[in-house]
């Protein structure tokens, strides 16, 4: 997973710790390896509207335009739970990650842990606690270990320092952002040179 | 979009304008704890605002409590119950901090009730017994009690609409819905409840409730032109009704109309707004995906 996806999915969740929050995952086509997926990018969807199926297909529409424009592909769903001591994928976080499935063949479900957060941003070495990944099998989705961090050092460094420092999390714009006003874009194309600019100081 | 860090945005603000800030946010219920304590601690508001002060320190502790600022909780308390010995409202937000905070839910809960027995009309005491019953995951619970607190306060719209939100959860739709009609019904010039509705109509997937999705969208956007979500969730509504099997070609025809018709509001918001090329070809894809046009 890349620092940018890895920053985006924490600010969001932070953005909004009270809701729960989803977006969808991306990964570049053109580095596509034969026996692992890299995550490079996220789009942030909801933190209103969680269990209603509309908003969740207006945004997918959407974006699997860009996709097909950008030589992106969507590999999976994240979620955070607004409960502090329940990071289990709930049944509407299931649903939509075997719709992608069915879509695509092959998707991920990646949940934040957060009760395993703050011991996770403050220690590398505990890094694998902040999200947790499920892989469908036989249909159930279970969990596996297995996130790879790119550059764990240089990341929850940026993060200190973007989330922390500088409070940037609340210029996170989510689909919910961009439907109250369409100005604002879901790329968050200046969130991420933030984060690629911090990283390659490091 | 301008990228602005904590510091940039409280730069700028007068003390009188801080104030101001802090007493939108109070009226509108917006929970943004940081900000408050940012306010509250760039700003010297202790000596300058009169009585004001008071309804402040207690909007700067419920904010201490969400980011478990102990320290400032405690400078909080300390300062409104010298002030005001024996109120209930200070109490309240004692328990909050030391039983609520610490997870002594059960404990919360005796002295609630003990002071619900006092004063049986105060609404703020049976929430946080409903907000308990939430945090400990009891939603089956939650939503019994506060269909017995909706019987008494019938006029809290907060509270139908998180009923509302705990039955979707539980995947209630109809019982979600019938929150709704109770809303729309105090209330029914609000597109927001409109399109609410709607959005469960949607999701519960029939043709009979695709029809009444498609209503109250219109409705929505009726009272509303610019609300996006209604406008993004008529075309679906629609561009779905369009393909429906069971319907004559004219209905289907219709449909197809109405959802061309949103399709171009949509794309007119995003060129007055100068979104930007790529959101339009967005837009674009998903007209193509969706093939309203051949049915045209």
């Amino acid at each position: 997973m890349s620092s940018v996806c890895f920053c985006k999915i924490l600010m969001h969740s932070l953005k909004y710790p009270f809701s729960t929050v989803c977006g969808l995952l991306l990964s570049d086509k053109r580095k596509k390896e034969s026996n692992c997926v890299t995550i490079s990018d996220c789009i942030p969807l909801y933190h209103t509207t969680h269990g209603l199926t509309v908003n969740i297909e207006i945004a997918l529409h959407l974006i699997s335009g860009f996709c097909k424009d950008n030589n992106l592909s969507l590999v999976g769903y994240y979620q955070a739970n607004k409960h502090f001591y329940d990071s289990t994928p709930d049944v509407f976080a299931q649903k939509i990650a075997d719709k992608l499935l069915e879509v695509n063949g092959d998707s991920y479900l990646v949940m934040v842990n957060n009760f395993g957060l703050p011991s996770a941003v403050c220690d590398q070495n505990n890094i694998e606690n902040a999200l947790l990944l499920y892989q469908c099998v036989d249909g159930k989705w279970k969990s596996k270990s297995g996130i790879v961090y790119e550059n764990p050092t240089a990341t929850l460094s940026c993060i200190q320092q973007l989330i922390y420092q500088k409070q940037l999390h609340f210029n996170l714009v989510d689909f919910d952002n961009h439907l109250d006003d369409v100005t604002n874009d879901w790329r968050n194309q200046h969130i991420n040179e933030l984060i690629n600019e911090i990283i390659a100081v490091k | 979009m301008t990228t602005k860090s904590s510091e940039e945005w409280k730069a700028p603000l007068t003390k009188q304008e801080a104030r101001s800030l802090l007493q939108k946010w109070r009226e509108e219920n917006t929970r943004c704890p940081e900000k408050v304590r940012d306010v509250w601690q760039a700003f010297d508001l202790r000596n300058s605002v009169g009585d004001e002060k008071w309804q402040i320190l207690e909007q700067v502790c419920l904010a201490a409590m969400d980011l478990h600022d102990a320290v400032l909780i405690k400078d909080c308390l300390t300062q409104l119950d010298a002030k005001f010995p024996n109120s209930s409202r200070v109490r309240r937000l004692k328990v909050m901090a030391k039983l609520e905070l610490r997870e002594r839910y059960e404990d919360a809960l005796k002295v609630y009730d003990d002071m619900i027995k006092k004063d049986e009309s105060n609404s703020i005491l049976y929430k946080r017994k409903i907000a308990i019953l939430i945090a400990q995951r009891k939603i089956p619970e939650a939503i019994r009690e506060m269909s017995e607190y909706l019987k008494k306060f019938m006029n809290d719209s907060e509270a139908w609409l998180e009923l509302c939100d705990l039955y979707i959860q539980e995947q209630e739709y109809s019982k979600a819905a019938f929150c709704m009609e109770e809303l729309i019904l105090t209330n029914p010039h609000n597109h927001l409840y409109h399109q609410k509705y709607a959005e469960i109509q949607y999701t519960i997937n029939t043709q009979e409730s695709m029809e009444l999705a498609r209503s109250y969208y219109s409705q929505a956007v009726k009272l509303n032109p610019t609300n996006m979500r209604a406008l993004y969730g008529l075309f679906l509504t629609a561009s779905n009704l369009s393909q429906q099997a069971k319907y004559t070609s004219q209905k289907r025809r219709e449909n197809a109309k109405i959802a061309s018709w949103a399709m171009s509001h949509i794309t007119k918001i995003y060129e007055d707004a100068e979104a930007g090329k790529h959101q339009l070809s967005a837009l674009e894809a998903m007209m193509g995906s969706l093939q309203v046009n051949s049915v045209n």
